[in-house]
Protein backbone atom coordinates (compact mmCIF):
# COMPACT_ATOMS: atom_id res chain seq x y z
CA UNK A 1 0.00 0.00 0.00
CA UNK A 2 0.95 3.65 -0.28
CA UNK A 3 2.61 4.84 2.90
CA UNK A 4 2.49 8.32 4.37
CA UNK A 5 3.83 9.95 7.51
CA UNK A 6 2.50 12.72 9.70
CA UNK A 7 3.69 16.23 8.91
CA UNK A 8 4.94 18.42 11.77
CA UNK A 9 1.87 19.97 13.44
CA UNK A 10 3.47 23.41 13.19
CA UNK A 11 3.19 23.30 9.38
CA UNK A 12 -0.52 22.51 9.61
CA UNK A 13 -1.12 25.20 12.23
CA UNK A 14 0.60 27.76 10.04
CA UNK A 15 -1.61 26.82 7.09
CA UNK A 16 -4.91 26.48 8.93
CA UNK A 17 -4.34 29.71 10.88
CA UNK A 18 -4.86 31.74 7.68
CA UNK A 19 -8.52 30.72 7.44
CA UNK A 20 -11.71 30.65 9.46
CA UNK A 21 -13.19 27.37 8.24
CA UNK A 22 -11.02 24.45 7.18
CA UNK A 23 -11.90 20.87 6.25
CA UNK A 24 -9.69 18.01 7.35
CA UNK A 25 -10.22 15.32 4.73
CA UNK A 26 -9.30 11.71 5.48
CA UNK A 27 -9.13 8.74 3.18
CA UNK A 28 -10.33 5.27 4.19
CA UNK A 29 -7.80 3.26 2.20
CA UNK A 30 -3.96 3.25 2.37
CA UNK A 31 -3.48 6.17 4.78
CA UNK A 32 -6.09 4.69 7.11
CA UNK A 33 -4.15 1.42 7.09
CA UNK A 34 -0.94 3.21 7.99
CA UNK A 35 -2.80 5.25 10.64
CA UNK A 36 -2.14 8.79 9.45
CA UNK A 37 -5.25 9.65 7.48
CA UNK A 38 -8.15 7.46 8.60
CA UNK A 39 -11.20 8.47 10.60
CA UNK A 40 -9.45 8.38 13.98
CA UNK A 41 -6.56 10.47 12.69
CA UNK A 42 -8.96 13.03 11.21
CA UNK A 43 -10.70 13.35 14.57
CA UNK A 44 -7.40 13.58 16.40
CA UNK A 45 -6.04 16.26 14.10
CA UNK A 46 -9.23 18.31 14.26
CA UNK A 47 -9.00 18.29 18.07
CA UNK A 48 -5.27 19.02 18.12
CA UNK A 49 -5.42 21.90 15.63
CA UNK A 50 -8.54 23.24 17.33
CA UNK A 51 -6.69 23.40 20.65
CA UNK A 52 -3.55 24.88 19.14
CA UNK A 53 -5.28 27.66 17.24
CA UNK A 54 -7.61 28.54 20.09
CA UNK A 55 -4.55 28.86 22.27
CA UNK A 56 -2.99 31.21 19.71
CA UNK A 57 -6.12 33.36 19.79
CA UNK A 58 -7.08 32.61 16.18
CA UNK A 59 -9.84 30.03 16.50
CA UNK A 60 -10.67 28.09 13.34
CA UNK A 61 -13.69 25.91 12.69
CA UNK A 62 -12.54 22.51 11.49
CA UNK A 63 -14.85 20.29 9.48
CA UNK A 64 -13.95 16.58 9.48
CA UNK A 65 -14.63 14.80 6.20
CA UNK A 66 -14.06 11.14 5.38
CA UNK A 67 -13.81 9.96 1.80
CA UNK A 68 -13.75 6.32 0.88
CA UNK A 69 -10.98 7.07 -1.62
CA UNK A 70 -9.63 10.52 -2.33
CA UNK A 71 -7.84 9.25 -5.44
CA UNK A 72 -11.13 8.41 -7.22
CA UNK A 73 -13.10 11.36 -8.56
CA UNK A 74 -16.43 9.60 -8.02
CA UNK A 75 -15.84 9.45 -4.28
CA UNK A 76 -14.88 13.12 -4.12
CA UNK A 77 -18.23 14.07 -5.62
CA UNK A 78 -19.95 12.66 -2.53
CA UNK A 79 -18.24 15.27 -0.37
CA UNK A 80 -18.58 18.26 -2.67
CA UNK A 81 -21.30 19.98 -0.66
CA UNK A 82 -19.25 19.86 2.54
CA UNK A 83 -16.03 20.89 0.86
CA UNK A 84 -17.64 23.78 -0.95
CA UNK A 85 -18.55 25.21 2.45
CA UNK A 86 -14.94 25.64 3.63
CA UNK A 87 -12.20 28.08 2.71
CA UNK A 88 -9.39 25.53 2.60
CA UNK A 89 -8.70 21.82 2.96
CA UNK A 90 -6.06 19.80 4.76
CA UNK A 91 -5.88 16.47 2.95
CA UNK A 92 -4.66 13.49 4.94
CA UNK A 93 -4.59 11.33 1.80
CA UNK A 94 -1.50 10.43 -0.18
CA UNK A 95 -0.19 12.85 -2.78
CA UNK A 96 -2.55 11.35 -5.35
CA UNK A 97 -5.62 11.97 -3.23
CA UNK A 98 -4.52 15.48 -2.27
CA UNK A 99 -4.01 16.32 -5.95
CA UNK A 100 -7.37 14.86 -6.92
CA UNK A 101 -9.00 17.17 -4.35
CA UNK A 102 -6.94 20.15 -5.51
CA UNK A 103 -7.98 19.43 -9.08
CA UNK A 104 -11.67 19.24 -8.18
CA UNK A 105 -11.50 22.45 -6.11
CA UNK A 106 -8.89 24.30 -8.11
CA UNK A 107 -9.72 27.70 -6.58
CA UNK A 108 -9.45 26.40 -3.03
CA UNK A 109 -6.14 25.91 -1.16
CA UNK A 110 -5.54 22.20 -0.52
CA UNK A 111 -2.67 21.52 1.84
CA UNK A 112 -1.10 18.06 2.28
CA UNK A 113 -1.44 16.95 5.88
CA UNK A 114 0.96 14.04 5.40
CA UNK A 115 4.18 13.25 3.56
CA UNK A 116 3.74 10.36 1.13
CA UNK A 117 6.95 8.40 1.32
CA UNK A 118 6.88 4.75 0.22
CA UNK A 119 5.12 1.62 -1.01
CA UNK A 120 5.10 -0.70 1.96
CA UNK A 121 3.85 -3.85 3.58
CA UNK A 122 2.68 -3.95 7.20
CA UNK A 123 5.12 -6.23 9.01
CA UNK A 124 3.62 -5.92 12.48
CA UNK A 125 1.55 -3.52 14.59
CA UNK A 126 3.17 -0.15 14.06
CA UNK A 127 5.85 -1.48 11.72
CA UNK A 128 5.92 -1.03 7.95
CA UNK A 129 8.68 -1.85 5.48
CA UNK A 130 9.02 -0.78 1.89
CA UNK A 131 8.66 -3.48 -0.72
CA UNK A 132 8.41 -1.64 -4.01
CA UNK A 133 10.02 1.44 -5.53
CA UNK A 134 7.61 1.68 -8.50
CA UNK A 135 10.71 1.58 -10.72
CA UNK A 136 8.84 0.53 -13.85
CA UNK A 137 10.93 -2.53 -14.82
CA UNK A 138 10.20 -5.27 -12.29
CA UNK A 139 13.04 -7.75 -11.66
CA UNK A 140 11.29 -9.88 -9.02
CA UNK A 141 11.26 -12.79 -11.49
CA UNK A 142 15.07 -12.87 -11.46
CA UNK A 143 15.56 -12.15 -7.77
CA UNK A 144 13.38 -14.87 -6.28
CA UNK A 145 10.55 -12.52 -5.37
CA UNK A 146 12.68 -10.12 -3.29
CA UNK A 147 13.17 -6.59 -4.61
CA UNK A 148 16.76 -5.32 -4.63
CA UNK A 149 15.69 -1.89 -5.87
CA UNK A 150 13.45 -1.10 -2.90
CA UNK A 151 15.16 -3.27 -0.29
CA UNK A 152 18.90 -3.02 -0.98
CA UNK A 153 20.38 0.21 0.39
CA UNK A 154 22.48 0.45 -2.77
CA UNK A 155 19.81 -0.80 -5.18
CA UNK A 156 22.24 -3.41 -6.52
CA UNK A 157 21.17 -5.74 -9.30
CA UNK A 158 24.19 -7.98 -8.70
CA UNK A 159 24.69 -8.59 -5.00
CA UNK A 160 25.59 -9.01 -2.24
CA UNK A 161 27.92 -6.05 -2.14
CA UNK A 162 30.45 -7.53 0.27
CA UNK A 163 29.48 -5.31 3.16
CA UNK A 164 26.93 -7.70 4.65
CA UNK A 165 27.31 -8.09 8.42
CA UNK A 166 27.94 -11.52 9.94
CA UNK A 167 24.37 -11.65 11.17
CA UNK A 168 23.01 -11.09 7.67
CA UNK A 169 22.15 -7.44 8.21
CA UNK A 170 22.96 -4.54 5.91
CA UNK A 171 26.14 -2.54 6.50
CA UNK A 172 24.18 0.66 5.96
CA UNK A 173 21.50 -0.11 8.54
CA UNK A 174 21.98 -2.80 11.15
CA UNK A 175 18.24 -3.19 11.63
CA UNK A 176 17.71 -4.00 7.97
CA UNK A 177 18.23 -7.44 6.44
CA UNK A 178 20.70 -7.62 3.59
CA UNK A 179 18.17 -8.45 0.91
CA UNK A 180 20.83 -10.03 -1.27
CA UNK A 181 21.61 -12.49 1.53
CA UNK A 182 17.91 -13.33 1.56
CA UNK A 183 17.89 -13.72 -2.22
CA UNK A 184 20.86 -16.10 -2.06
CA UNK A 185 19.27 -18.06 0.79
CA UNK A 186 16.03 -18.46 -1.12
CA UNK A 187 17.85 -19.47 -4.32
CA UNK A 188 19.84 -22.02 -2.35
CA UNK A 189 16.71 -23.42 -0.69
CA UNK A 190 15.14 -23.90 -4.11
CA UNK A 191 18.31 -25.50 -5.47
CA UNK A 192 18.65 -22.72 -8.04
CA UNK A 193 21.79 -20.97 -6.84
CA UNK A 194 23.32 -21.21 -10.30
CA UNK A 195 20.72 -18.74 -11.57
CA UNK A 196 22.51 -16.04 -9.61
CA UNK A 197 25.82 -16.59 -11.35
CA UNK A 198 24.45 -14.83 -14.40
CA UNK A 199 25.34 -11.15 -14.38
CA UNK A 200 22.25 -8.96 -14.47
CA UNK A 201 22.61 -6.35 -17.18
CA UNK A 202 21.87 -2.69 -16.57
CA UNK A 203 18.14 -2.37 -16.28
CA UNK A 204 15.83 -0.21 -18.33
CA UNK A 205 15.14 2.91 -16.28
CA UNK A 206 13.16 4.57 -19.06
CA UNK A 207 9.88 3.50 -17.47
CA UNK A 208 10.86 4.77 -14.01
CA UNK A 209 9.72 7.87 -12.17
CA UNK A 210 12.01 10.47 -13.73
CA UNK A 211 11.35 12.28 -16.98
CA UNK A 212 8.10 13.97 -16.06
CA UNK A 213 4.59 12.79 -15.50
CA UNK A 214 3.86 9.22 -16.48
CA UNK A 215 0.89 8.81 -18.77
CA UNK A 216 -0.40 5.36 -19.58
CA UNK A 217 -2.96 4.71 -22.29
CA UNK A 218 -4.66 1.33 -22.69
CA UNK A 219 -6.93 1.50 -25.64
CA UNK A 220 -8.68 -1.77 -24.80
CA UNK A 221 -10.05 -0.14 -21.66
CA UNK A 222 -11.05 3.12 -23.26
CA UNK A 223 -14.58 4.00 -24.38
CA UNK B 1 -16.17 5.79 24.54
CA UNK B 2 -17.99 7.86 21.92
CA UNK B 3 -21.02 8.27 24.19
CA UNK B 4 -18.76 9.23 27.04
CA UNK B 5 -16.97 11.91 24.99
CA UNK B 6 -20.34 13.23 23.82
CA UNK B 7 -21.47 13.44 27.45
CA UNK B 8 -18.49 15.65 28.39
CA UNK B 9 -20.29 18.84 27.48
CA UNK B 10 -19.05 21.00 30.31
CA UNK B 11 -15.43 21.69 31.13
CA UNK B 12 -14.41 19.22 33.78
CA UNK B 13 -11.31 19.76 35.87
CA UNK B 14 -10.25 16.16 35.46
CA UNK B 15 -11.46 13.31 33.30
CA UNK B 16 -10.58 10.11 35.10
CA UNK B 17 -10.15 7.04 32.92
CA UNK B 18 -9.64 3.77 34.73
CA UNK B 19 -9.31 0.16 33.67
CA UNK B 20 -11.92 -1.87 35.54
CA UNK B 21 -9.40 -4.62 36.15
CA UNK B 22 -7.44 -2.53 38.64
CA UNK B 23 -10.35 -0.76 40.36
CA UNK B 24 -11.57 -1.98 43.74
CA UNK B 25 -15.11 -1.22 44.95
CA UNK B 26 -16.16 0.33 41.66
CA UNK B 27 -19.67 0.85 43.01
CA UNK B 28 -18.29 3.50 45.39
CA UNK B 29 -16.67 5.57 42.64
CA UNK B 30 -19.64 7.83 41.91
CA UNK B 31 -20.03 8.63 45.60
CA UNK B 32 -16.31 9.32 46.01
CA UNK B 33 -16.36 11.71 43.06
CA UNK B 34 -19.48 13.51 44.28
CA UNK B 35 -17.97 13.89 47.74
CA UNK B 36 -15.18 15.90 46.20
CA UNK B 37 -16.66 19.37 45.87
CA UNK B 38 -13.44 21.33 45.28
CA UNK B 39 -13.07 20.08 41.73
CA UNK B 40 -15.23 18.52 39.05
CA UNK B 41 -14.24 15.00 38.08
CA UNK B 42 -15.76 12.97 35.27
CA UNK B 43 -14.92 9.29 35.74
CA UNK B 44 -15.12 6.55 33.15
CA UNK B 45 -14.39 2.90 33.71
CA UNK B 46 -12.98 1.06 30.72
CA UNK B 47 -13.12 -2.67 30.00
CA UNK B 48 -9.41 -2.36 29.16
CA UNK B 49 -7.26 0.75 29.03
CA UNK B 50 -6.16 -0.11 25.49
CA UNK B 51 -9.66 0.70 24.24
CA UNK B 52 -8.65 4.34 24.21
CA UNK B 53 -7.27 5.83 21.00
CA UNK B 54 -5.19 9.03 20.89
CA UNK B 55 -8.11 10.78 19.21
CA UNK B 56 -10.29 10.09 22.26
CA UNK B 57 -7.78 11.77 24.55
CA UNK B 58 -7.30 14.75 22.28
CA UNK B 59 -11.03 15.23 21.84
CA UNK B 60 -11.58 15.16 25.60
CA UNK B 61 -8.90 17.83 26.05
CA UNK B 62 -10.26 19.86 23.15
CA UNK B 63 -13.77 19.72 24.63
CA UNK B 64 -12.46 21.42 27.72
CA UNK B 65 -11.11 18.85 30.15
CA UNK B 66 -8.33 20.62 32.01
CA UNK B 67 -6.56 17.32 32.66
CA UNK B 68 -6.89 13.60 32.08
CA UNK B 69 -5.68 11.02 34.55
CA UNK B 70 -5.39 7.53 33.15
CA UNK B 71 -5.18 4.61 35.53
CA UNK B 72 -4.13 1.28 34.06
CA UNK B 73 -2.99 -2.09 35.37
CA UNK B 74 0.62 -2.94 36.00
CA UNK B 75 2.15 -4.16 32.78
CA UNK B 76 2.55 -7.69 34.14
CA UNK B 77 -1.05 -7.76 35.40
CA UNK B 78 -2.82 -6.82 32.18
CA UNK B 79 -5.45 -9.47 31.51
CA UNK B 80 -5.31 -8.69 27.82
CA UNK B 81 -1.50 -8.95 28.01
CA UNK B 82 -0.70 -5.95 25.83
CA UNK B 83 -3.39 -3.46 26.84
CA UNK B 84 -1.46 -1.73 29.57
CA UNK B 85 1.68 -1.47 27.45
CA UNK B 86 -0.27 -0.11 24.50
CA UNK B 87 -1.93 2.62 26.50
CA UNK B 88 1.41 3.82 27.83
CA UNK B 89 2.63 4.32 24.27
CA UNK B 90 -0.56 6.09 23.28
CA UNK B 91 -0.37 8.42 26.26
CA UNK B 92 3.25 9.20 25.38
CA UNK B 93 2.23 9.87 21.77
CA UNK B 94 -0.46 12.33 22.82
CA UNK B 95 1.90 14.00 25.30
CA UNK B 96 4.37 14.49 22.44
CA UNK B 97 1.63 16.04 20.31
CA UNK B 98 0.68 18.38 23.16
CA UNK B 99 4.30 19.43 23.47
CA UNK B 100 4.36 20.12 19.72
CA UNK B 101 1.54 22.64 20.12
CA UNK B 102 3.06 24.18 23.27
CA UNK B 103 0.45 22.65 25.56
CA UNK B 104 1.55 21.26 28.91
CA UNK B 105 1.95 17.48 28.33
CA UNK B 106 1.22 16.98 32.03
CA UNK B 107 -2.42 17.69 31.26
CA UNK B 108 -2.42 13.97 30.54
CA UNK B 109 -0.87 11.35 32.74
CA UNK B 110 -0.76 7.63 33.32
CA UNK B 111 -0.58 5.82 36.64
CA UNK B 112 -0.23 2.06 36.97
CA UNK B 113 -1.77 0.30 39.92
CA UNK B 114 -2.42 -3.31 40.81
CA UNK B 115 -5.53 -2.30 42.75
CA UNK B 116 -6.88 1.11 43.54
CA UNK B 117 -9.83 2.41 45.55
CA UNK B 118 -12.16 5.22 44.45
CA UNK B 119 -10.76 7.50 47.16
CA UNK B 120 -7.23 6.94 45.85
CA UNK B 121 -8.45 7.66 42.32
CA UNK B 122 -9.79 11.02 43.45
CA UNK B 123 -6.40 11.82 45.01
CA UNK B 124 -4.69 10.97 41.73
CA UNK B 125 -7.12 13.28 39.93
CA UNK B 126 -6.17 16.14 42.28
CA UNK B 127 -2.48 15.50 41.69
CA UNK B 128 -2.99 15.47 37.94
CA UNK B 129 -4.84 18.78 38.02
CA UNK B 130 -2.01 20.32 40.06
CA UNK B 131 0.58 19.05 37.54
CA UNK B 132 -1.46 20.33 34.62
CA UNK B 133 -1.34 23.80 36.16
CA UNK B 134 2.43 23.83 36.53
CA UNK B 135 4.06 26.42 34.35
CA UNK B 136 5.14 24.65 31.21
CA UNK B 137 8.17 25.82 29.30
CA UNK B 138 9.48 24.10 26.22
CA UNK B 139 13.00 22.80 26.51
CA UNK B 140 15.06 24.81 24.07
CA UNK B 141 18.20 23.10 22.84
CA UNK B 142 21.16 25.30 22.02
CA UNK B 143 22.66 24.90 18.60
CA UNK B 144 25.74 23.05 19.87
CA UNK B 145 23.73 20.24 21.45
CA UNK B 146 21.66 19.49 18.34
Amino acid sequence: MIFAERKPVEELIEFAGRYKRVAVAGCATCVAECAVGGEEEVRALVALLGMALRRKGTPVTFVPVMLERQCEREFIEGAVETLEGVEAVISLACGIGAQALAERFDMKPVFPGVNTSALVIREDDGLWESRCAACGDCVLGETFGLCPIARCAKGLLNGPCGGTRENGKCEVNEEMDCIWTKIVERAEARGELDALTEVALPRDWSNSRHGGQKRVVREELQR
Amino acid sequence: MEKFIASCEKSYDVVLLCCRRCLLNAEELTEAVERETALSIKPFILPCSSRVHPSHLLRLLERGAKAIEFVACLETNCQLLLGSRRVERRVQYVQDLLTEINENPERLGLTRRQSITPAELVELAKERLAKSRDVFTLEVKDADSV
